[in-house]
């Protein structure tokens, strides 16, 4: 069982090191936030915190990767809530009986660690996936980072807040706002920051992963040169697959095009090649190389974006010098030798040969720039195109043409498509 | 007339006034989670509003029966729970065999539910013996105030991640931090607390 050999193999002492300090549960992945930063106001209130939330998170991670791995995930949560009231119901009922008087300051926030988050995030991400040492020992570490900051949290906010120390007078000035949740969220802010400092200055190879991702999905589309950049850097980034759709021919583009393609500088070696220069390749190909009609295209296509293939296909069809180099080629997108191969054939088809009737999932901008129809634009449409505002070749134009803003939905929603597989079963995940 | 604008002033109190996410806390980690991934936001959003309001009502409802309005804090605790947990297994319920609704959407419930804002409206109803109109107004605006403050984290994450001259020690999550206190004693500010006397 490769799960087995896998568990066995990590140590307590590492599980503490990154569950309770490189992945701190309230200062890193931002979980159970809530009681920290309103309630725990006094280190007798964040003793008490503490301790129900360690025990808490034990039982239910416990429950969890014992009993709950083939429950569905709706019903789990239903279940975390009801093992959170079985636990926290009988604590409330003891503190009322012994009359701690930290019940008083803590207040509703008792009742409501019953649904903290970091419940929840810690049995989905770690507890319904592992076996039950994993999960009890995920508790642990978890637990105690937890713990600590809610210890901290309450000691510092004390001592800042009310001038005391576990209820004893210390001569310092006291400033009341730290006993509000603002002052809850400065001190968890600055305790975060000390963390991080000493992780970055200490041991900074663990420094990235304590990053707080950011996925901002922007909501107005832009048609500027700079959004198409920043969509196709992001794919790459991610190392997706996404769909780039195929750009034709815009009316009244074609001698601009030219014209301006004609002058276009070569890609720079080792330069990232820049998607709206291949989108213009790709309007512009098919006039240089001129495909018979009802040509067919090869069956197989690439499967992803390639950049790296239009980039090397670009020189050649658009009049560049041919000493002109090439962008490096990506192990993970570019099919150069293919293209190379490919790129005759098409060219050179029989004129009977069957037009496709399915464009293909994944297409590139090369592919576009061969599938283009080379039919030449009707007297129509050379009307339409006249009437219609001049579209530059760097898409900074100010045209209306609703095609480019669809396309660029489409792989918008590819990459959130994307977003979704991979925090799929896990919508916690920080 | 009287009803609505109970409902009205009391959504608005918890919206702007009192802001249950910043002035309380509640619900605070979900909100920047939700800030921080928001293309689920107007989904979060639609259901933190939807179950605040519901289990807001209910459990005002169930108050008006001696037994639970007469039991301590854990057996209304309890009650309050077993309402919320009726809710969501309802509607998930309903989503699924009725609506057909996605695995996402499902699970976007359950991170809904089982959120610090939805329970602590009933147990702040209960304290501040608010009416049943007064509840749905609270429940109402706490869902609101869960949209304001995730538009505004939101915004300023945006700002904070394009912004590289923020020490190192302070990128990520000390940052939002310090941001969301800023925002805190902002509202705060709004309630009449004082602050340094």
């Amino acid at each position: 069982m490769p799960g087995k050999q896998r568990n066995k193999r990590i140590t307590f002492g590492q599980m503490l090191f990154k569950g309770a300090f490189i992945h701190n549960p309230a200062l890193i992945q931002v979980a159970g936030i809530c009681p920290a930063a309103a309630a725990a106001v006094s280190l007798k209130a964040g003793a008490l915190l503490a301790g129900v939330s360690v025990l808490l998170l034990l039982v239910t991670q416990f429950i969890a990767s014992a009993f709950l791995k083939r429950v569905p995930r709706r019903a789990r949560m239903a279940l975390y809530l009801l093992i959170g009231l079985g636990l926290v119901c009988p604590v409330i009922l003891f503190t009322e009986r012994t009359g701690l008087d930290a019940v008083e300051v803590v207040g509703i926030y008792l009742p409501l660690l019953a649904v903290n988050s970091l419940t929840a995030f810690r049995c989905e991400k770690i507890a319904v996936k592992n076996s039950v040492r994993v999960s009890v020992l995920d508790a642990v570490s978890a637990g105690i980072g937890y713990a600590a900051v809610l210890l901290l949290t309450g000691l510092l906010r004390e001592l800042l807040g009310s001038g005391q120390i576990a209820g004893k007078p210390v001569h310092t000035p006291a400033v009341p706002g730290f006993l509000m949740p603002f002052g809850g969220f400065l001190v968890l802010g600055f305790m975060a920051a000390a963390l991080r400092g000493f992780v970055n200055r200490r041991i900074p190879r663990f420094s990235r992963e304590m990053n707080f991702e950011i996925n901002y999905t922007p909501v107005i589309m832009r048609y500027s040169r700079r959004l198409a950049k920043q969509l196709a850097t992001k794919a790459q980034d991610r190392k997706t697959k996404v769909y780039v759709p195929e750009l034709p021919p815009l009316p009244g583009a074609h001698s601009e095009l030219s014209q301006n393609n004609d002058n276009a500088p070569p890609a720079a070696p080792g330069e990232r090649p820049d998607p709206a220069d291949f989108a213009e390749a790709a309007r512009e190909a098919p006039e240089q190389n001129g495909p018979p009609e009802n040509a067919e295209a090869p069956k197989e296509q690439p499967e992803q974006a390639d950049t790296a293939e239009a980039a090397q296909e670009t020189p050649e069809q658009n009049g560049l010098p041919e000493n002109a180099e090439a962008p490096k080629e990506q192990p993970e997108h570019a099919d150069t030798a293919e293209s190379a191969q490919e790129m005759p054939e098409q060219n050179g088809l029989p004129e009977n040969a069957e037009t496709p009737k399915e464009q293909p999932d994944r297409a590139d901008f090369a592919e576009a720039a061969r599938e283009t129809p080379d039919t030449p634009p009707s007297r129509q449409e050379e009307e339409e195109a006249a009437r219609e505002p001049a579209v530059t070749a760097d898409f900074e134009g100010d045209f209306d043409t609703g095609d480019i803003e669809r396309r660029l939905k489409e792989l918008l929603k590819a990459i959130e498509e994307f977003d979704d597989r991979e925090d799929e079963g896990g919508e916690a995940e920080t | 007339m009287k009803l609505f604008f109970d409902i009205l002033t009391t959504a608005l109190y918890t919206v702007f006034i009192q802001n249950l996410v910043f002035s309380g806390g509640y619900g605070s980690s979900e909100a920047v989670r939700t800030a921080a991934k928001p293309r689920r936001f107007f989904l979060y959003a639609g259901f933190i509003v939807y179950f605040s309001v519901s289990v807001s009502l209910l459990c005002r409802l169930a108050d008006n029966i001696p037994a639970i309005s007469a039991a301590g804090n854990a057996a209304h605790l309890a009650v309050s729970g077993g309402i919320l947990v009726l809710v969501y297994l309802l509607t998930s319920v309903f989503m699924h065999i009725v609506l057909k609704a996605e695995t996402k959407f499902l699970n976007a419930l359950g991170i809904a539910a089982l959120n610090t804002l939805v329970l602590a409206i009933p147990l702040i109803n209960r304290r501040a013996a608010n009416s049943a109109a007064q509840s749905v107004g609270t429940g109402l605006g706490a869902g609101f105030a869960f949209i304001v403050a995730v538009a505004l984290i939101g915004r300023g994450m945006q700002t904070l991640s394009a912004n590289k001259n923020i020490p190192s020690a302070f990128q990520g999550t000390p940052a939002v931090f310090l941001y969301i206190a800023l925002l805190s004693l902002a509202f705060t500010g709004f309630s009449g607390s004082s602050l340094f006397v």
